[in-house]
């Protein structure tokens, strides 16, 4: 079975608020995302690592302030905390700050 | 598949909502897949839905009732909202015209694709 012909799921990721001077960088242009079902948080973290160009342990997953798992899937995500709600399911990633 | 692109994940971006995808089933010897409806491209694009046709003869366009529309979509979990099924009439006998999505039509709408296989190694920097 292959993943094009799944039910897909349509984001739309935020960053989380941040102030100061970080508060414009590493924000995604193109915010409303569609994928697979069955692809999980980690994937997800994955592509949005690449546009945003940051390496994966800078960069986290969250659903009302909670960090998601990473192999939670969109299908169970979408179950368990947005049943019955209209698409968009609006997400939010954080991004750790370098050490320098 | 002929593409090469099934096996993968595929992750759409767009800077405006994404046009919703309805997972049909359009004959018995077919899978389900995900359609656009043509009215909501056609619209997008700021077209009617005739002129679109003729301006891309080469995507496949297929025709459904309403109510058979209607009874496969609301069957699916992700469409449990009220909102997001009260334009359709349950009963209608008219027909909806599906569009499938290629790649030419994602980049007429303004989406941009990643791909991403789902196995591979993660890369930490």
């Amino acid at each position: 079975h292959y993943y094009r012909f799944d039910e897909h799921v349509t984001l739309c990721l935020e960053k989380q608020s941040t102030s100061g001077k970080e508060k414009s960088k590493h924000v995604l242009q193109q915010k409303y995302v569609r994928c697979s079902v069955r692809a999980q948080i980690r994937h997800l973290r994955r592509v949005l690592c690449y546009r945003l160009e940051l390496a994966l342990q800078y960069v986290q997953i969250l659903f009302d302030n909670e960090v998601l798992p990473d192999h939670l899937t969109l299908k169970q995500l979408w179950l368990s905390r947005w049943f019955g709600k209209p698409a968009p399911l609006h997400l939010n990633y954080s991004v750790k700050e370098k050490r320098r | 598949d002929e593409d090469g692109f099934s096996d993968i994940f595929e992750f759409q971006f767009s800077d405006v909502p994404l046009l919703p995808y309805y997972n049909i089933q359009v004959s018995l010897s077919q899978g389900p897949q995900n359609w656009f409806l043509l009215s909501d491209v056609a619209k997008r694009l700021k077209m009617s839905p005739r002129i679109f046709r003729c301006s891309f003869p080469n995507l496949e366009v297929v025709s459904v009732t309403e109510a058979e529309f209607f009874k496969q979509v609301s069957l699916s979990q992700l469409f449990a909202c009220q909102k997001d099924l009260e334009v359709f009439n349950p009963e209608g006998k008219e027909l909806l015209d599906l569009v499938e999505f290629t790649n030419e039509l994602h980049s007429l709408l303004g989406a941009s694709l990643e791909w991403l296989h789902p196995d591979e190694e993660i890369d930490i920097h």
